[in-house]
């Protein structure tokens, strides 16, 4: 009976792992149904909450008192008489009739008893007093500030003996002259890169650990070990499960993200009463982006799988993958800060290098030659990941879990077992 | 006398521990078997007989020294010697999330075997070892008993000249254990060569053609249970294995 070839072998063991894997509720719920369910879900929180806060924010009653002098002023008339120079806010304004102190009015700031004090400083003008510690008095100063800066025009006109009656209302429109595909693109190029680097690391950490240290748990290391077939093939079908794993999830997680989030955009421009806002993924960006992303998925999936397999239980390798982990996303944040573009000296850090070509290809700022340096580099860095998955994933010592401790040198040193 | 199925000369193997340095598992381990007997590997915990028997199934890499089954040599082609071999031992488990007729496919396919040939086999192997009852069934869920069969069926699937059994009653009730003997006794019949170890003696008695004592990583003879007798001058296995020890 002959056997199979490398690349078939590889195909018949992915395809088990994937089968088996997809029977593993943890997969299932990790790779499948929380990137289908989480988005919609989390989005629609999210957008209830802001309808909440909205709403809350509205209905809010904030309380101002006076220090300024003599007669109730123009000023306090503004605040607590609209009209049609100075249009009503939402919300209504306390009105303490009798003069507070200064620092009376700072202890009741601090005690949460008043929201917002008006006090007339020796230089002329209005200070306006709040605590900045608390969302009710940061609220009345934002809305005395809007009510006053409109009494200020007019006050303005006044003194310069013209007829506030006559002025003409304006208003500012803004035109943003890029399209609602670039506005998009500059919206996801700040989250999706990281989303991107974030969900290969989830998509592909339970697969790598079941597929090594499961193995060993489970007793079916040295089962595998039997197969009548190259080892670099079985290798390598687990890899291609690991790989397949991390794409479903990755996909399936992007793309829950991108529909949710266009939905609770379009809910959030409603609810604010701008319904003229459009979502336009950037669709032309994802098949330029793809081939960086797929090499990053495949590094990521290899070093993943060296690492799970140095230990010998599920647990051991949650918490060896767990520092992976940490290394992997914290370049991934740092990259996606604003203002941080693709240079050639980071198109070589890996990782950053990543997220940092995604972003540039969003906003279609990345330069080929930097594009090209991230390229080469990622199939180094993916070369030398699935060197150290191979030369682990052939050592004797790892391959039936020993028990023994853990020296990572020794075992690179160390022979490996038939091929 | 018939064929040779299996050979070694002077079988070395040294671990490399972190703690305690080089530990020399093998120092030495000389074996010949032939097709249609039963060969015991006898000898206490931690002698080597899971180490002798991991290197002829390629699981491990000798140190030193040469291993030859079934005319393949073990270092040279680990995946010929594989695809001759059936290797069954208590650590051999199943994948837990297949069924036993998806494991007996998945390691047909791996041995070559396709199509109607393949889906013969396997319902032949369902039939022998009367899986039947449970062969849809994911494995997880199945008794120790039934277990054992379906990882009988999974080493025979390909019917492999030499089989390989590292202490195949561990774990076992009186009837598996009895299933298991008779199992034994039937490949060799068949004419296969059956090299299994155990450290119960009266299993070794019950069973074996002739017996090789290992104790330390050392290999201390071998022999029908007779020629042990006369070379050691006792009646029984035990006194028979404590004799060998101390001539050594």
């Amino acid at each position: 009976m002959g056997g199979r070839g490398l690349a078939g072998t590889a195909l018949a063991v992915a395809g088990k792992e994937i089968r088996t894997g997809l029977r593993d509720r943890q997969a299932v719920v990790y790779t499948v149904l929380l990137p289908l369910a989480m988005y919609p879900v989390l989005f629609w929180v999210m957008l209830q909450g802001f309808l909440v806060m909205q709403g809350e924010r509205e209905r809010t009653e904030v309380r101002l008192a006076s220090g300024l002098a003599g007669e109730r002023s123009r000023v306090e008339e503004a605040l607590i008489e609209p009209s049609a120079e100075v249009p009503a806010g939402p919300a209504t304004l306390d009105w303490h009739e009798q003069p507070w102190t200064r620092d009376d009015a700072t202890e009741a700031l601090r005690a949460a008893e008043l929201d917002g004090y008006l006090a007339q400083p020796e230089d002329g003008g209005i200070e306006i007093l709040f605590d900045g510690s608390k969302s009710r008095s940061a609220l009345a100063s934002e809305r005395a500030e809007q009510r006053l800066s409109n009494l200020v025009t007019v006050l303005r006109v006044e003194a310069a003996g013209g007829d506030p009656d006559a002025l003409l209302p304006y208003t500012v429109d803004y035109v943003d002259v890029a399209s609602s595909e670039e506005q998009s693109a500059f919206v996801l190029s700040l989250l999706l890169p990281m989303m991107f680097c974030v969900m290969v690391v989830l998509g592909a950490f339970f697969p790598a650990i079941d597929l090594t240290a499961g193995e060993k748990e489970r007793g079916t290391a040295e089962t595998t070990l039997l197969l009548p077939v190259p080892r670099l093939g079985v290798l390598l079908g687990k890899l291609l499960a690991v790989c397949a794993f991390a794409l479903a999830a990755t996909v399936l997680n992007l793309a829950g993200l991108l529909v949710a989030g266009e939905h609770l955009l379009a809910g959030m421009a409603q609810a604010g009463g701008d319904a003229g806002i459009a979502f336009d993924i950037p669709w032309g960006a994802f098949p330029r982006a793809a081939p960086l992303l797929l090499i990053f998925l495949v590094s990521t999936s290899a070093l993943l799988l060296a690492v799970a397999s140095l230990a010998n239980t599920f647990k051991q390798g949650q918490s060896l993958l767990g520092g992976v982990q940490m290394l992997i996303l914290v370049p991934t944040v740092l990259a996606s800060l604003p203002g941080i573009e693709l240079t050639p000296a980071l198109a070589l850090v890996p990782v950053a290098q990543t997220a940092l070509a995604f972003k540039g290809i969003l906003q279609s700022n990345a330069a080929t030659l930097d594009l090209m340096l991230v390229a080469g580099s990622q199939l180094v860095y993916t070369a030398l990941a699935l060197a150290l998955a191979l030369r682990l994933g052939r050592s004797e010592a790892l391959s039936l879990g020993s028990g023994e401790p853990l020296r990572l040198p020794a075992l690179l040193r160390g022979g490996g077992a038939p091929k | 006398m018939s064929e040779l199925a299996l050979r070694t000369r002077d079988l070395r193997k040294v671990f490399h521990d972190p703690e305690r340095g080089s530990v020399e598992a093998l120092r030495g381990v000389d074996l010949e078997c032939r097709y249609g007997e039963i060969y015991g590997l006898l000898g206490p915990n931690g002698a080597g007989k899971t180490t002798t028997l991991r290197i002829l199934a390629t699981i491990l890499a000798p140190t030193s020294g040469e291993a030859e089954l079934a005319g393949v040599d073990v270092a040279r082609d680990p995946l010929e010697v594989r695809r001759r071999l059936g290797f069954l031992s208590a650590s051999t488990g199943l994948y837990a999330r297949l069924t036993p007729r998806e494991t007996l496919r998945y390691f047909g396919t791996m041995h070559g075997l396709v199509g109607d040939a393949l889906e013969q086999r396997i319902e032949e192997l369902v039939e022998t070892f009367e899986i039947t009852a449970f062969a849809d069934q994911r494995c997880q869920g199945l008794s120790s008993g039934q277990r054992q069969r379906v990882s009988i069926a999974r080493a025979v699937l390909h019917d492999p000249t030499v089989l390989i059994l590292d202490e195949p009653t561990t774990g076992l009730d009186i009837l598996g254990t009895s299933d298991m003997m008779a199992f034994i006794d039937a490949r060799r019949d068949a004419g296969r060569l059956i090299l299994f170890s155990t450290h119960i003696l009266s299993e070794a008695e019950r069973l074996c053609d002739r017996i090789g004592v290992i104790h330390r990583g050392r290999f201390l003879g071998a022999g029908t249970l007779e020629e042990l007798r006369e070379r050691t001058q006792r009646e029984y296995l035990d006194e028979i294995f404590r004799a060998l020890v101390e001539e050594a």
